[in-house]
């Protein structure tokens, strides 16, 4: 099992009660599944992949990734552990706007350690990969939503992670171009990634194996 | 780091106005600071540059425990019998009329020993040192010139060692030029272009064997391992033999010796000026760095995504504070950049203001010591502006900062750091405006202070007369007389005198004094400031005479002796008594007891912040100096005059040289030239410290406005009218305003006890001072806070409607 | 103050238009409405439709580019900004659908804002906050802070901020749109209650089930009435 959730739980303080965003999620995801997280908006989607992708921290229940249990570790293994196997991958982008297409995917790179050299064949190949050499030296605002997501995918994906968590990736895009991100996930997940991605759409959930309903923080249909 | 380095470098490019801001800020910070640091550095902390420089003393005789010049006979007793110094020298300073190879001209010159050289460890860059052989009485006449002299007046002649050249109109033969880079004494106004022996100089020599002349200052070099306090010890011993054998009455158990090291005697009365000079530009970096903090603060905020983004790809808290801190060093270098070229300007500026008597100022210049310092401040900047925001920054959470749907609510506790920061700015800025108030305040009583005789349209010329060719009083007296006939011949002079010394003029006589039917106890006696005048004197320089008359023309050589005391003597010795008519002996060529026919009102004798002190006036006929002091006033500007008086003396003596003549307005200008530089500085930091807390403030609420955009549509679409939302503005910073007064208050009731002594004529608690800068605090913070108030106004209250 | 029935507010041919880079953009074409006093309005239609501007221009946030409005048979298109602020404070009661609550600012300070603007005494203030939070069942949580509070109790709190003033009109945006469902039907039951009370209420929604709430419901397309309809359901 890649991610086992048993009982995870969000919550905040409002003077003596709590509000609760997620209730009791139990969950299991496999190595080389599509799962397609859905719910109406405020049902704890976006928490929930947040939870998972270790930038949320302030959770209860019990999380094992890859048999580790997250919920015991300090900020630091978990920061590890997130940078060796999750890549991430945002609704509006978040491309860093100082930065150039091939600086903002070296960016998890130089947070990982890898030397000069291997950085310089790693973008190179994602780079052709993609097919988006010619956009190398441009910054993200020179970029239309489609190839800036295009970006965004790469980024998460330059440092082999096992797992592609995706927040709406096609949720700023038009249905052309969501298309094209969605195929390039299917196309991800047929060369062994698993992926998560939270979305409304219909259409991008069929592309996945799998659905978990969310409501109101519950899990109601899985 | 290489890599944060050059990434901070570019993240900064991208917003220039931004970096520019914030390097502008922090040069001038930096700036003042590396031009002040220079300045103490080069005054204070400098070593003196002699070998064995922590090995040199300042001998000087005191009397009545103050100390005094010392008298040449004096000092070769010390000499012969002193075993505690390697070596020890005296010298003194006078202005010599240098003749031939060019127009006269009036330059100083040192008097020297010929162990002061030796002592400094200087050598000449031509020829050789006194000897001792120089140093005798009856020697060739021998003279050591200046490199400076050397250029001006003798175009580097190669020739110059042996050539003779006229000096107050006797000739000298050049031994030596000294290098470029000695200048002795440092503390001299005017510095000496050369130097000669004491039986050289026609000043020195006139005085060198009479014990009760004291005019000169000793230095020494103490053994290794000989502490001042011994070698003083063993002078005390000889003085009190010098004076037992010697039997001055009036100054037996009077007279002693003390021994201090030479940096502190020379530093001692600018210490405290350069230090509260140096806090009040720290002060001014502080608040620098808290600008910075609060700039860096505020644009953090609006980088919170890209910071929670970097977390969210894998970069750990430590490398995010790097790369923050990186950015914040990188604007601190630049800074200090910017900061070394304002201080090369500001140095030069700082020199060209400060007053004369600051020693070794002229020479302080930016050096590795400055630029160490720099820096080092630079440094600490950095980290001190860049450490708060980058740990705040640092610490936000990714997953909030990057849901697409923002939850409400902006980080509050980012806003009390800035709060606080503008408090902090505001309190300090309180301390240096009351510091910089009260030196003002204490400038402007110093200036209303009358030293007790009119200024205005008057002029003064100093004179020597030459003991070769004014050997006895008869000559002086003769002298004298020209001189005032001469005087009154000046066109547009509406009155003339002639005195020995002038009240204020930096020179001054001191006699002591007895008093007939007291009884003399010398540990106490009593000593007055002494002038020997011509009978329209009085009326000249505008002093009161109080009661009986002042000297006439009847008071000649022959005619009984007279004196005039001033009001202090007359309250002191005769209260409630008539003084007119009680007899008086005064230290002078052991003359009888005379006769107090007139009492006159006090003068200021050296600053106007003294008190009044004993002075008394004879007629110069009846005590004749060879030193002499013309006044004279006139209708039109007093400039007019310095012509007619320079001719007026070379028709008495063509080859009499005189020093630079001084407007009475000039002598108290110099008297205080200190002070005006210590509140011109301290009122320009301060000035630079309001600046920048203002412009903290307007930051600070522009920001929160900024952030406070829905909070103020929300207001305004319940129905608040745009001058509710002035006053909710204006009121948030005028809480800042006021927390901050509140603190700065307390810090300067502290702070201005510092400087306690540097003040006259205010306390530095005066209410007055505290009321007013607290009120322009007050004003420039709501000035700062109006244009956010005005844009906060301005906000569309559409955007209640709007749904992020 | 009008007698039920009587017209409380009446829109005669009022466009907005936006000018933006030399585009004509008409947000809203010749908006004729009339609102009655003790009416429950609801404002439909799909995003985009010129809800929100109708809704800006009702509450007097905004003014329109052409036409008339009358609120209580006062010409108000044309009044000056500070007097419009007067008019929103005293005769406009806003719930927002981001509640809008200030949050350095107690629940009581939050009601109470509005009443300081008009410079009222603040015994006063205090007995008609009291009074507003108590209708809302809120009363108890006065001294709370609204992030203390959960969504559904920061809208009652903002329905209570709303009424306190007891103005001529309740405009609602929304006031469903960041709510769970339970939530979400508390408040419109809430809204029920003060109709029945005789508050007159118009209340933009895209939420069918919401909108059939209201007596009557308009819905807008492209700047324009396109139905108005009466709903049954309320009447039951």
């Amino acid at each position: 099992m890649l991610i086992s959730l048993r009982s995870v739980e969000k919550s905040y303080p409002h003077g003596v009660g709590r509000t609760y965003v997620l209730r009791r999620v139990n969950a299991d995801i496999k190595e080389g599944e599509f799962v397609s997280i859905m719910g109406p908006s405020g049902a704890g989607k976006s928490t929930l992949l947040h939870i998972l992708g270790m930038h949320d921290s302030a959770w209860s229940g019990e999380y094992y990734f890859m048999d580790q249990p997250v919920h015991r570790l300090n900020p630091k293994q978990r920061s590890e552990l997130h940078k060796k196997h999750i890549g991430f991958v945002f609704q509006s982008y978040h491309l860093l706007d100082n930065l150039t297409v091939y600086e903002n995917l070296e960016i998890p790179l130089s947070y990982r350690n890898v030397s000069r050299k291997d950085r310089q064949s790693m973008v190179a190949d994602i780079l052709d990969r993609f097919q988006i050499v010619g956009k190398k030296d441009l910054y993200p605002n020179q970029l239309s939503g489609g190839q800036q997501q295009l970006v965004g995918v790469a980024r998460a994906v330059i440092a082999n992670p096992q797992v592609v968590l995706a927040d709406e990736p096609t949720g700023n895009l038009h249905s052309a171009q969501g298309k094209e991100i969605m195929e390039l996930f299917r196309s991800l997940n047929e060369s062994g990634a698993t992926i998560v991605q939270v979305t409304h759409s219909e259409v991008n959930a069929s592309y996945g194996t799998r659905i978990i309903q969310l409501r109101d923080g519950w899990v109601v249909d899985d | 780091m290489i890599t944060d380095l050059r990434q901070a470098l570019r993240t900064l490019l991208k917003s220039p106005g931004f970096s520019a801001l914030v390097v502008v800020v922090l040069a001038v910070g930096i700036g003042a600071n590396t031009a002040i640091f220079s300045i103490v550095n080069g005054v204070l902390l400098r070593p003196l540059p002699f070998p064995h420089a922590d090995r040199l003393v300042a001998v000087d005789t005191t009397t009545r425990n103050q100390p005094d010049d010392t008298s040449y006979p004096d000092f070769l007793d010390w000499h012969a019998q002193a075993k505690a110094f390697e070596r020890l020298a005296v010298y003194s300073t006078a202005a010599v009329t240098l003749t031939g190879s060019g127009p006269a001209i009036s330059v100083a010159s040192g008097i020297v020993t010929s162990d002061l050289f030796e002592m400094l460890g200087v050598a000449p860059v031509r020829g050789r040192l006194f000897t001792s052989n120089d140093d005798k009485r009856g020697a060739a006449r021998t003279v050591i010139v200046s490199d400076a002299l050397w250029s001006s007046r003798f175009s580097r002649d190669a020739g110059i060692v042996g050539r003779s050249i006229v000096i107050d109109a006797e000739p000298f033969t050049v031994v030596g030029v000294m290098p470029s880079s000695f200048e002795f004494p440092f503390d001299a106004e005017d510095p000496p272009q050369l130097w000669m022996p004491v039986y050289a100089s026609r000043f020195a020599a006139q005085w060198a064997d009479q014990r009760n002349a004291s005019f000169l200052k000793g230095l020494g070099l103490l053994h290794q391992g000989v502490a001042p306090q011994a070698a003083q010890a063993e002078l005390v011993t000889i003085e009190e033999q010098i004076v037992a054998k010697t039997d001055r009455s009036e100054s037996r158990g009077a007279r002693s010796v003390i021994v201090r090291p030479f940096h502190d005697v020379l530093v001692k009365n600018y210490r405290l000026g350069l230090i509260v000079l140096l806090s009040a530009v720290a002060s001014v970096l502080l608040i620098a760095c808290a600008n910075v903090a609060n700039l860096l603060l505020a644009r953090g905020s609006v980088r919170r995504r890209e910071i929670a983004l970097r977390a969210a790809l894998g970069a750990g808290r430590g490398r995010l504070v790097r790369q923050l801190l990186a950015e914040s060093l990188v604007l601190a270098a630049l800074g200090g950049i910017g900061g070394v070229m304002l201080a090369l300007w500001g140095i030069d500026v700082l020199v060209r203001v400060s007053p004369l008597q600051i020693p070794r100022l002229h020479s302080v210049h930016m050096d590795t010591a400055a630029l160490a310092f720099t820096a080092l401040a630079s440094m600490a900047t950095g980290v001190l502006s860049g450490v708060v925001p980058a740990f705040q920054l640092s610490r936000s959470c990714p997953g909030d900062a990057l849901k697409d749907v923002e939850r409400g609510g902006s980080s509050t506790r980012g806003a009390r750091t800035r709060q606080m920061l503008v408090v902090a700015e505001v309190a300090t800025s309180l301390v240096l405006l009351t510091a910089a108030g009260l030196l003002v305040r204490s400038l402007v009583s110093l200036q209303h202070v009358s030293p007790g005789f009119v200024t205005e349209r008057a002029v003064a010329m100093q004179l020597l007369l030459p003991g070769a060719r004014y050997e006895d009083g008869r000559s002086m007296i003769g002298f004298y007389r020209r001189l005032s006939d001469e005087l009154r011949t000046i066109p547009g002079a509406s009155a003339t005198a002639v005195s020995t010394t002038l009240p204020m003029s930096g020179s001054d006589i001191g006699v002591g004094f007895s008093i007939e039917g007291w009884p003399q106890d010398p540990k106490t006696r009593t000593s007055a400031a002494f002038f020997a005048v011509s009978p329209d004197y009085f009326a000249t320089l505008g002093i009161p005479l109080v009661k009986g008359r002042v000297f006439s023309n009847r008071d000649q050589e022959g005619s009984p002796l007279v004196l005039i005391v001033n009001q202090t003597i007359a309250a002191k010795y005769w209260p409630g008594e008539d003084p007119i008519g009680k007899r008086v002996t005064i230290g002078y060529n052991k003359t009888g007891p005379r006769e107090i026919v007139g009492v006159v009102g006090d003068v200021k004798q050296g600053e106007l912040a003294e008190s009044a002190s004993p002075q008394i006036y004879a007629p110069f006929v009846q005590t004749p100096w060879p030193f002499l002091t013309a006044v004279v006033r006139t209708a039109a500007a007093p400039e007019s005059a310095v012509g007619s008086l320079r001719s007026a003396l070379a028709r008495v003596d063509p080859m009499l040289g005189t020093s630079e003549i001084r407007t009475l307005d000039q002598y108290i200008a110099r008297s205080i030239a200190t002070p005006r530089f210590t509140a011109l500085l301290v009122s320009t930091f301060a000035t630079m410290a309001l600046a920048l807390a203002g412009f903290g403030l307007f930051s600070v609420m522009a920001y929160s406005v900024a952030q406070r955009r829905r909070e103020i549509g929300i207001r305004m679409a319940l129905g608040a009218q745009t001058a509710d939302v002035r006053s909710l503005v204006l009121t948030q910073a005028l809480r800042m305003g006021i927390v901050g007064l509140a603190i700065g208050i307390g810090g300067a009731l502290i702070a201005t006890r510092v400087i306690e002594s540097l003040l006259f004529g205010v306390t530095p608690h005066d209410p007055a001072t505290f009321a007013g800068v607290s009120g322009v605090l007050l004003t420039v913070m709501l000035l700062a806070a109006y244009l956010p108030a005005l844009r906060a106004a301005r906000v569309d209250p559409m955007v209640a409607l709007r749904t992020e | 103050m009008a007698e039920n029935g009587q017209a409380l507010i009446k829109l005669d041919g009022v466009t907005k238009v936006f000018f933006t880079d030399e585009v004509e953009t008409h947000a809203l074409s010749g908006i004729h409405l009339q609102i009655n006093k003790g009416e429950y309005v609801s404002i439909a239609g799909p995003s985009g439709c010129g809800k929100s501007t109708l809704l800006s221009i009702l509450g007097l946030l905004d003014s329109p580019t052409e036409g008339q409005y009358l609120l209580n048979n006062r010409p108000v298109a044309e009044l000056p900004a500070s007097e419009r602020a007067r008019v929103r404070n005293r005769e406009i009661g806003f719930i927002f659908q981001s509640f809008n609550l200030i949050g350095d600012l107690t629940v009581f300070e939050n009601v109470e804002l509005p009443l300081t603007y008009r410079g009222m005494k603040a015994a006063e203030r205090k007995q008609r906050v009291e009074a507003a939070l108590e209708r809302v069942g809120m009363a108890h949580r006065a001294k709370h802070l609204p992030s203390q509070l959960s969504g559904g109790q920061q809208q009652r709190v903002a329905v209570a901020r709303a009424v306190a003033g007891e103005p001529l009109i309740l405009l609602a945006d929304e006031p469903t749109g960041n709510l769970d469902s339970r939530s979400g039907e508390a408040v419109m039951d809430l809204l029920k209650e003060l109709h029945k009370a005789g508050a007159t209420i118009c209340m933009v929604t895209h939420d069918p089930r919401y909108a059939r709430h209201a007596e009557r419901s308009i819905h807008l397309f492209d700047g324009r009435v396109v139905e108005e309809r009466m709903e049954m359901a309320v009447t039951e």
